[in-house]
């Protein structure tokens, strides 16, 4: 879908504004990308020439489009943050280029950053399914895959800047922090009383676990969210959900059957030994399942509030994308798999 | 914990409002389709209405994919399925028996707590409501150390046993099966 004409050309203008040594700068290659649900996602290429040279580059520009899912959750300006933080660091992610927090621009605040060669096969679709299937036996991707992983549970997140994400205090802070930020999206969000939300939110409370340490997470670590190319993880993108914290956090989302729907792979990439074995082996942690278990469970707890906070925005005419109307059947199948979960 | 639901019912008449102009909004693109029917227990309803989903369906084959359709044949289906979305909006009517059988499991469950020694210390609910039941739930876990574990684990099974039946007539509409 191209993006509408007018956008086009502010973004060149401003474009034109941060490269002063482009000249005939053209925006190319426009695509408007559905996948985002918090953020506007506008990839293209800026094609100039420069003392006699031609050049091409890849851009991506995220905007906050002001009634995006999560948006009280989701900083652009962390998002950028923490992308210039890791630049110096192993883990594989796009240079951060501009942030722009003036709204007049283009109506919301933005940044720009390095647009990624690659794909990112949608692993809900049969052509992704298959994609990664094929991979998996390959075996180059399955590895890529764990070592990106590691790569961000091996950093030294002070080292990084990373601290203004916040720092739990030792013991279960890390989790009691998670419960009470999704409780927060809860009590915004929830258009009539959810009883097995409560249960669900007490139950996690009550037995929240100590981190074993603490780590720079992702905190929506799975395919979908990684961009592949020659069969290797070329980024990992979609930083909204990053904190300072326990990194079997990280760990649990990929054991999740909640990304992996049929396939017997984790995350529809990986063998389940294999990961469990090279990802211990890279990190030096052991796998704490029953720690996993527990942040399974508190996933679904952060399903539900993603739902309960899509529909509502739809419910209340604040956003008329039908796949925030579609969420509002997601709620009670998701509290289905944690109340059994928990036995009930 | 708080939750919307308490500050939309002090905004209700604003919601209500806000309601009535979007239907004007979709009235204006065609066949009107009535706004949902208020309910006669007076209870929040419980997902989205069913005639507000189709309306915002019509709303976005009529305003967003059939305009981007170019081939003729595909756009006409497309303009034509709103139609018949607006004809079918008129047959449609929420479901009473989920709000029944949710409002049976609540009455057995407060019946059955208020008998259980266990469960005296919780104190008798103000209403046999949802959002009663959510307060009953924190309250326990609070007292769970004064009750001990005991009494915690029996009126813990109990309430769990009545969210197992409420969470089932919810499932009736979310996709699985009916028995």
């Amino acid at each position: 879908m191209a993006a509408d004409k007018s956008v086009q050309e502010k973004i060149r203008d401003y474009l034109k504004g941060k490269i002063p040594a482009a000249r005939d700068l053209e925006l190319t290659d426009w695509v408007h990308s559905p996948g985002g649900w918090s953020h506007e996602i506008h990839i293209f290429y800026g094609n100039w020439h420069e003392n006699g040279r031609t050049m091409r580059l890849g851009f991506c520009l995220r905007k906050d489009p002001g009634v995006g899912l999560l948006r009280e959750l989701s900083s652009l300006r962390e998002h950028y943050d923490v992308l210039k933080a890791l630049e110096a660091t192993p883990a594989p992610t796009p240079k951060a280029y501009w942030y722009e927090e003036d709204p007049s621009l283009l109506g919301g605040p933005f940044f720009v950053m390095e647009k990624i060669e690659g794909d990112v096969p949608n692993p809900w679709s049969r052509a992704g399914k298959q994609f990664y299937a094929e991979a998996a036996k390959r075996g180059k991707l399955p590895k890529s895959f764990i070592e990106a992983l590691a790569s961000l549970h091996n950093l030294d997140w002070k080292a990084a800047g990373l601290h203004f994400l916040g720092v739990p205090r030792p013991g279960n802070d890390f989790a009691l922090r998670e419960i009470a930020k999704w409780e927060r999206l809860i009590d915004e969000s929830a258009r009539k009383p959810e009883p097995v939300l409560t249960e669900l939110l007490m139950w996690l409370k009550a037995n929240a676990p100590v981190a074993q340490r603490l780590a720079f997470v992702h905190g929506a670590y799975r395919t979908g969210n990684l961009i592949v190319n020659n069969d290797a993880i070329a980024a990992i993108i979609d930083w909204e959900l990053q904190v300072i914290g326990d990194p079997m956090y990280d760990v649990a989302y990929v054991l999740s059957d909640l990304n992996r729907e049929s396939s017997p792979l984790l995350s529809c990439l990986v063998e389940r030994d294999f990961f469990i074995d090279y990802y211990q082996q890279l990190t030096g942690l052991t796998i704490d399942f029953e720690v996993c278990r527990y942040y399974d469970i508190l996933y679904m707890m952060r399903s539900t509030a993603f739902w309960l906070s899509a529909s509502g925005l739809f419910a209340d005419g604040r956003n008329k994308d039908l796949r925030l109307a579609r969420t509002t059947y997601s709620v009670p199948v998701v509290l289905d798999m944690a109340a059994k979960a928990l036995g009930f | 914990m708080l939750f919307a639901y308490d500050r939309e019912k002090r905004d209700r008449s604003q919601l209500e409002m806000t309601r009535l102009s979007l239907y004007a909004a979709w009235a204006s693109g065609g066949a009107q389709i009535g706004r949902p029917e208020p309910r006669e227990d007076g209870q929040v309803i419980e997902m989205i209405p069913a005639k507000q989903l189709i309306a915002e369906v019509v709303s976005s084959l009529r305003n967003v994919i059939a305009p981007a359709v170019t081939e003729p044949f595909q756009k006409s289906q497309a303009y034509m399925a709103a139609v018949v979305l607006e004809f079918v909006a008129r047959q449609v009517d929420e479901r009473a028996d989920i709000a029944k059988e949710k409002q049976a499991a609540l009455h057995a469950l407060f019946h059955d707590l208020m008998r259980l020694p266990e469960a005296k210390s919780l104190g008798a609910p103000n209403a046999e409501t949802e959002a009663a039941l959510c307060e009953l739930i924190e309250r326990l876990y609070q007292n769970r150390q004064a009750m001990g574990e005991e009494a915690f684990g029996i009126a813990n099974r109990r309430i769990r046993q009545a969210l197992r039946q409420l969470l089932d007539q919810e499932l009736k509409i979310a996709g699985k099966a009916e028995d």
